[in-house]
């Protein structure tokens, strides 16, 4: 009897395995518009033939010394009027250190763009900008729609078709480094002024022994950009060549959170960009990449509000003429640049000032 | 032998035997059936009280405290370095009373996909915590990384956790009144089988008046009036019990439910509030004004229904108030500047925000709602203790009465 309990038991013994414990990863989290592959900006067919893109050239851009053909004199616009009365609306961003960066609990704006605006609010209202000063109000821009905040009739159009845009607010000019490209002329009635800042493009990558310095260099590795932008279109007509796998969020800081997590592996976007997002993070290491990428920015306005652009116009052509767009270029670019140590960027010439008119 | 017990029951003490066996078998087996939906329908409540109800209340626990965490998570950078680490305690405190529900609502399994939303929940908040908590040191370096931190974190609050967490507590309700009604409601297979005994009882009565001219039978008239009897008891209390579990039902349905639909809706605008700032993007205004329209809807349902409305008054008030200060935020022509949208969109130093107050006045008429439909389950609960035993052994009663009524009948044949 002892026996047969014995083989019983060591039967029992075989057939009841341990519980096998399931396999399970923790799943990444990935940030609300991350697309992979990357998402281009739609390019119109006008910007494909020649004279589309003659049409709808970024760079035409109107004289700051011309009239407006009414009579009316250029800062009597009115468009400068309603600003003057009621406070001029900029959008900018929040997240691009040395360009345009918003302290939270401040509030405080500063950056090159940040006295770039200044500088044209100070000559609207003929008196020097207060931080906080009640009649500049620099809005930072839902992500991904900073140009459907200009007062445009294509604009106007995309907000009546979509509700949800419809709170998009309104601003009279964005400063962004918006880079000037004919499908934004064409897609947002928009003008540009001239340009204020040329920039090639770079890569950021983490420090290691591994070189990382060219998108050759990162065949079957992610590398993110920011949705709708130039660069992304650069990563997507370089994957065939360099074997990268382009992917992309709404803002390039988002790449950044995702090369610390190390969920991509390089971020390409312009210079300036990947200055600051390298002035956060110090196991970064910054590639400059002379002749890829990259364009000028320019400050986005409505094309109702001609007597604003050649306002701006006239103000940057003030400011490239007496060197003060230099020097601040300089603040920011180099002696800022060289107190956080991160790596100086090529200092590229502003393309000389053309005028439509 | 077959022959024999054929010639037997073809004979009237054989048939007299057969039909005390058929009225005492029925009666114990409607005895024993009885027995069993009963204790049934006191398992399914002792259930609701002690697993479903915890579970609800686990549920609306975990989304409460996501809900206050995400809020509090982007206040936090948002407030002087001063004020931001007493809103980080919060936030870590909100985390630890997350996990403290998760746990609760794992050691109770809700059935369904209950355990796997749990689980689900559970597994993501090591990497929402990593996200807030990254947020924040980027913050104090004055990075502005930080916002995509915090973005990315309440991005996984609101459209994994916080869904997961609704959901379950829907799941949870759904159980639970589900089986309050089917414990409380009356149970038709016992009064089907209740007659079925009373026909049998009736039948053999007529039977026996065929047979020996007597009118009635005393032991089958004591076991139809047992039979009657437990029948009417275990309704009366059944009757009196669903009245105690619609009242809970009602309670938690028609002022609970909208109530803590609102405060989550409330929570959701809070965190909705601070995300204009943060990380600004389309639908945000649009959200934050359709949060407090719906606050103000869902309240109004509850005190439709309510007849203690103090606190739900009160939060209708604070929801008003919060509206209105919010107008200028919500506006899309809003030239509101940074420092006088941070003092609206964060807590005050001083006393408490209007969304604090609509917070605090829904809690506790949620709290005060939910103790009266719990207590209303007790009730429901103590008016069927015991019956499955009261009716079991009134048919017991039943099937020995009818046994003691016929069994001097056959004993006759025997003389």
């Amino acid at each position: 009897m002892k026996r047969l309990l014995l083989v019983l038991l060591l039967l029992t013994g075989c057939a009841v395995q341990p519980a096998q414990p399931v396999e399970r990863t923790a799943e990444p989290v990935l940030p609300n518009g991350y697309r992979d592959p990357g998402q281009p900006a739609s390019l119109p067919p006008e910007c494909t033939t020649q004279d589309g893109r003659a049409k709808y050239d970024p760079r035409r851009t109107l004289n700051s010394a011309g009239g407006q053909g009414d009579g009316t004199s250029v800062l009597d616009g009115a468009t400068l009027a309603e600003i003057r009365e009621n406070g001029l609306d900029v959008g900018v961003s929040q997240t691009t250190p040395l360009l345009s960066r918003r302290d939270q609990v401040t509030g405080a704006m500063q950056g090159f763009e940040i006295e770039l605006i200044n500088e044209i609010a100070a000559e609207l209202f003929g008196r020097p900008i207060q931080p906080n000063d009640p009649m500049l109000r620099l809005v930072t821009m839902p992500t991904g729609s900073r140009l459907l905040a200009l007062d445009t009739e294509k604009n106007n159009a995309t907000k009546d078709a979509d509700q949800t845009l419809r709170e998009v607010p309104v601003v009279d000019m964005v400063v962004a480094d918006v880079t000037m490209t004919c499908d934004r002329v064409f897609n947002h009635d928009i003008i540009y002024s001239t340009p204020y800042l040329a920039t090639n493009a770079g890569l950021l990558t983490r420090k290691g022994t591994e070189a990382r310095d060219s998108l050759a260099k990162l065949r079957d590795r992610k590398v993110c950009a920011a949705s709708a932008t130039t660069s992304i279109v650069d990563l997507l007509e370089s994957q065939k060549t360099t074997g990268i796998k382009p992917v992309s969020t709404p803002d390039s800081s988002e790449c950044l959170m995702l090369l610390q997590r190390g969920l991509v592996d390089a971020v390409y976007t312009d210079f300036p960009i990947l200055q600051g997002l390298q002035m956060q993070d110090p196991g970064t290491q910054l590639t400059d990449l002379p002749g890829q990428g990259g364009g000028t920015a320019g400050v986005a306005i409505s094309n109702k509000h001609k007597d604003l652009v050649r306002f701006v116009n006239g103000v940057i052509a003030r400011m490239r003429a007496d060197g003060s767009l230099q020097a601040s270029h300089d603040k920011w670019f180099r002696d800022n640049v060289r107190a956080a140590g991160v790596q100086e960027g090529p200092v590229l010439p502003l393309p000389p000032i053309t005028y439509v008119d | 032998m077959r022959k024999e017990l054929r010639a037997y029951l073809r004979r009237s003490e054989g048939k007299l035997a057969m039909i005390a066996a058929l009225t005492s078998v029925s009666a114990l087996l409607l005895g024993l059936i009885g027995l069993v939906v009963l204790q049934g329908r006191q398992n399914l409540l002792d259930d609701a009280v002690e697993r479903r109800g915890v579970l609800t209340s686990a549920a609306l626990d975990i989304y409460r405290a996501f809900a206050d965490a995400d809020a509090t998570s982007l206040d936090a950078v948002l407030v002087n370095q001063q004020r931001s680490p007493q809103l980080q305690q919060e936030f870590r405190e909100n985390v630890f009373d997350a996990l403290d529900a998760l746990r609760t609502a794992a050691e109770r399994d809700g059935g369904g996909s209950a355990a796997e939303r749990v689980q689900r929940l559970t597994d993501l908040v090591p990497q929402y915590v990593q996200l807030v908590e990254t947020g924040w040191s980027a913050a104090r370096e004055g990075h502005p990384v930080a916002t995509s931190y915090l973005s990315q974190a309440s991005f996984l609050a609101r459209d994994k956790i916080l869904e997961d967490a609704a959901a379950l507590h829907r799941e949870q309700i759904t159980e639970l009144t589900e089986a309050q009604s089917d414990a409380s409601s009356q149970s038709w297979t016992i009064w089907l089988l209740g007659l079925v005994v009373l026909g049998v009882l009736h039948w053999s009565n007529r039977f026996l008046f065929r047979h020996t001219k007597r009118r009635y039978n005393t032991g089958l008239i004591v076991a139809a009036v047992l039979t009657g009897a437990a029948l009417v008891v275990t309704a009366v209390p059944l009757l009196i019990s669903s009245g105690h579990a619609d009242d809970s039902i009602r309670n938690r349905e028609q002022v609970v439910a909208p109530l803590a639909e609102a405060r989550n809706v409330g929570r959701s605008a809070d965190g909705n509030e601070a995300r204009l700032l943060i990380y600004p993007s389309v639908g945000d205004k649009e959200a934050l004004k359709n949060d407090l329209a719906r606050i103000a809807e869902l309240i109004t349902e509850a005190q439709e229904t309510a007849t203690d409305r103090e606190h739900i008054d009160q939060a209708a008030d604070a929801t008003r108030k919060w509206t209105d200060a919010d107008a200028a935020l919500i506006a899309t022509d809003a030239k509101l500047t940074y420092p006088d949208t941070v003092a609206l969109v964060t807590p005050p130093e001083q006393g408490r925000s209007t969304a604090e107050l609509v917070d605090e006045h829904l809690t506790a008429a949620i709290s005060a709602y939910t103790t009266a439909s719990a207590a209303s389950t007790a009730k429901a609960r103590a008016w069927i203790s015991g019956l499955d035993v009261v009716f079991a052994l009134l048919m017991a009663g039943a099937a020995i009465a009818a046994l003691a009524g016929l069994r001097p009948r056959i004993a006759e044949y025997y003389r």
